[in-house]
């Protein structure tokens, strides 16, 4: 039996396809790229060789999970990445989402199921847009941030918290000769602490080791997990492709359903 | 006009304060706006005008920042003085405010008084203690609401007797063992939580006599027809002020209801009675300074336990399954009690999620966050 998830984002669709409780394949394409879902997932299923009629239930989820007309049922981004997190790391009690547009903080109990959650839902200064938008500034590929800013030696301060502020803050520094893997460094604090007051607000017992999870595109960035975990003082596991966690949490579901 | 419950008055789109205000002055009486659900309208009625809530709305501000007023006040005090110096309270005889919050009662005074004087013949600050169940607080307020009493009369030329008093009370009284009457017949499913606010709604700026044959025929309707028995999430909601039933509505869309609140356009406004056997000013004085669920704004020692408390008899009594806050931005004390209450409510690991809203209740990532929380409620998160 094969089912699929499919996770439609602010930035990027991503797809993944199952079969009897494996990932077969998975898919990610730029949503302004003709990222339309039903072709993300025709993308997946054909690495897997399948082919729609293969599908018994898809489930979509993301921002965009109303417009994904061929998914029989949509479940919310918290939900799913609580699920794909969980199958991935049984011992995940807390999910730092950073995505594209906004942030998220999910905790959930033993057995994996989300308790609470909370999620900067006013503005998009502590996302992925953000590093976008700094990545240009400077001039580099928002891939290296990461690697670059290990390299720091004395992290600069970035005051705002306004990405518009920030980036003209970082243009001024720029034009003062810090160097750049001095600015992301700070570029990634800045991120860092605004995502763990997001995560304090949900913490309220001793955060036990191995719990932290992170999950979304910006979990890629080694510099933006180093920053984070400086800034609330554990260690964060990423799981291999951490984009496709809300994607494999649907099509888990999606299995679920088939059960049911 | 015809009065109903299904058109409140707090939106243009329903109904203008002019409107509002001009359909009872042409039967030759006035109307006297006031801003809090602290505020003793019993008096008023009893002096035959007609009370009206001036609740805000959801409007974009167009006059009041020209008079640099605080943007980083809430959008309730903020959007109230843009009503007044648009000219849409010019047909109000008058305005009482509470003392409650700095931003609602203090400042709204000053700059009515400064910048829109002249529109209310009548304008009144009814300061009121911030601590309550204690002598000395009631003796306080007995006597503030003696003074107001002596100013509406000499506005009148006019004598309020007690027994106008006592009858205003007693009208009172039975508006509110309608709306809880309303309420529970929500909880048992026989009427929609849509439904149960308009009627708090529309209590709060009709005439309450002529309010009570309204709703007096809801719940004969209602009790005739078939109750929907659903799974829906069952939410309490938590906060001040809501412009109107926009969440109540987006809470039906996505499947859930609403069967229960502590917000100030409802339970708050009128959950507890005033007592009838004792001097009028002295119940009343008690009653708004004492009910429950009380205003954030009061500083008594036990009132966040009060306030958990309530929430939790209300939780149990419509069988609630999780709490939804929606906290307007740069109100304190509401956030401050938050924190707090939030704490027990995990604690007792009862669901609850919390939404900052400001002109708007920001629908999209709303909706977002109350799928998530049915989700968990419905044991699929
Ligand atoms: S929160 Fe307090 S001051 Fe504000 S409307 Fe409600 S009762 Fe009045
Ligand atoms: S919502 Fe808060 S800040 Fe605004 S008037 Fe009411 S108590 Fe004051």
């Amino acid at each position: 039996m094969y089912v699929a998830g499919v996770d439609s984002g602010a930035l990027t669709t991503k797809a993944v396809i199952l079969g009897d409780g494996k990932v077969l394949s998975h898919e990610i394409v730029l949503t302004g790229m003709g990222g339309k879902a039903h072709e993300v997932v025709e993308m997946a299923l054909s690495k897997a060789d399948l082919s729609t009629d293969d599908l018994a239930f898809v489930v979509a989820t993301g921002y965009g999970r109303i417009n994904v007309p061929f998914a029989a049922k949509q479940v919310t981004e918290i939900t799913c990445h609580g699920r794909g997190a969980h199958f991935l790391i049984p011992t995940t009690r807390m999910i730092i989402d950073v995505g594209g547009q906004d942030s998220k903080v999910i905790r959930l109990n033993e057995q994996g199921n989300v308790v609470d959650f909370a999620m900067n839902d006013k503005c998009a200064a502590g996302s992925g847009r953000f590093l976008e938008v700094m990545a240009n500034a400077l001039e580099i590929d928002l891939e290296e941030m990461g690697k670059l800013s290990l390299r720091s030696k004395k992290t600069v301060e970035i005051s705002s918290t306004c990405t518009v502020f920030a980036e003209s803050e970082v243009i001024s520094h720029i034009a003062s000769g810090i160097p750049k893997e001095d600015i992301i460094a700070g570029i990634h604090r800045a991120i860092a602490s605004r995502v763990a007051g997001l995560f304090f607000s949900k913490v309220r017992r001793k955060v036990e080791q191995d719990s932290v999870v992170m999950t979304g595109g910006v979990a890629k960035n080694i510099g933006m997990i180093k920053s984070l975990e400086e800034e609330i003082g554990i260690r964060i596991i990423v799981p291999p492709k951490p984009q496709i966690v809300g994607a494999l949490g649907a099509a888990l579901i999606a299995q679920e359903e088939c059960f049911m | 006009m015809e009065l109903s419950i299904k058109k409140p008055f707090f939106t243009p789109k329903d109904l203008s304060w002019h409107e509002r205000a001009k359909w009872w002055k042409d039967k030759g009486k006035r109307v006297l706006g006031y801003l809090c659900s602290d505020f003793p309208e019993e008096i008023v009625y009893a002096g035959g005008i007609l009370p009206i809530r001036i609740l805000g709305s959801n409007e974009a501000i167009s006059e009041a920042y020209k008079y640099s007023i605080n943007p980083y006040s809430c959008y309730v005090t903020r959007s109230i003085l843009d009503i007044a110096l648009k000219g849409e309270l010019s047909d109000f005889d008058g305005l009482a405010i509470t003392t409650t919050c700095d931003a609602c009662g203090l400042d709204i005074y000053w700059r009515m008084e400064d910048q829109v004087k002249g529109s209310f013949p009548f304008l009144y600050l009814l300061p009121r203690p911030s601590i309550s169940k204690t002598e000395s607080s009631h003796k306080f307020f007995r006597v503030e609401l003696f003074r107001f009493k002596e100013s509406l009369e000499e506005f009148l030329q006019e004598e309020i007797p007690k027994s106008s008093l006592a009858h205003a009370i007693k009208v009172y009284n039975q508006n509110r063992s309608l709306l809880r009457e309303i309420y529970d017949l929500r909880g048992e499913g026989f009427i929609s939580g849509v439904d149960a606010a308009s009627a708090v709604f529309s209590s709060m700026g009709n005439p309450k006599d002529e309010s009570n044959l309204l709703l007096s025929r809801m719940i004969e309707e209602a009790k005739v027809r078939e109750p929907k028995s659903s799974a829906a999430p069952r939410i309490h909601l938590s906060g001040s002020v809501l412009f109107n039933l926009e969440l109540f509505e987006l809470i039906e869309d996505l499947g859930g209801t609403v069967v229960s609140d502590d917000l100030c356009v409802g339970s708050r406004y009128f959950w507890d009675p005033v007592s009838t056997d004792r001097d009028p000013l002295e119940a009343l004085a008690t009653r708004y300074l004492d009910k429950e669920p009380a205003c954030p704004c009061m500083n008594t020692e036990s009132k966040v336990e009060d306030r958990l408390n309530f929430i939790l008899m209300m939780l149990e009594r419509y069988k609630a399954d999780a709490v939804v806050f929606c906290l307007h931005k740069y109100c304190d004390t509401h956030q401050l009690d938050y924190q707090i209450l939030a704490e027990e409510l995990e604690e007792r690991e009862i669901p609850f999620l919390v939404h900052i809203i400001e002109q708007n209740i920001g629908t999209a990532q709303l909706r977002t966050k109350l799928e998530a929380l049915f989700e968990i409620i419905n044991g699929r998160g």
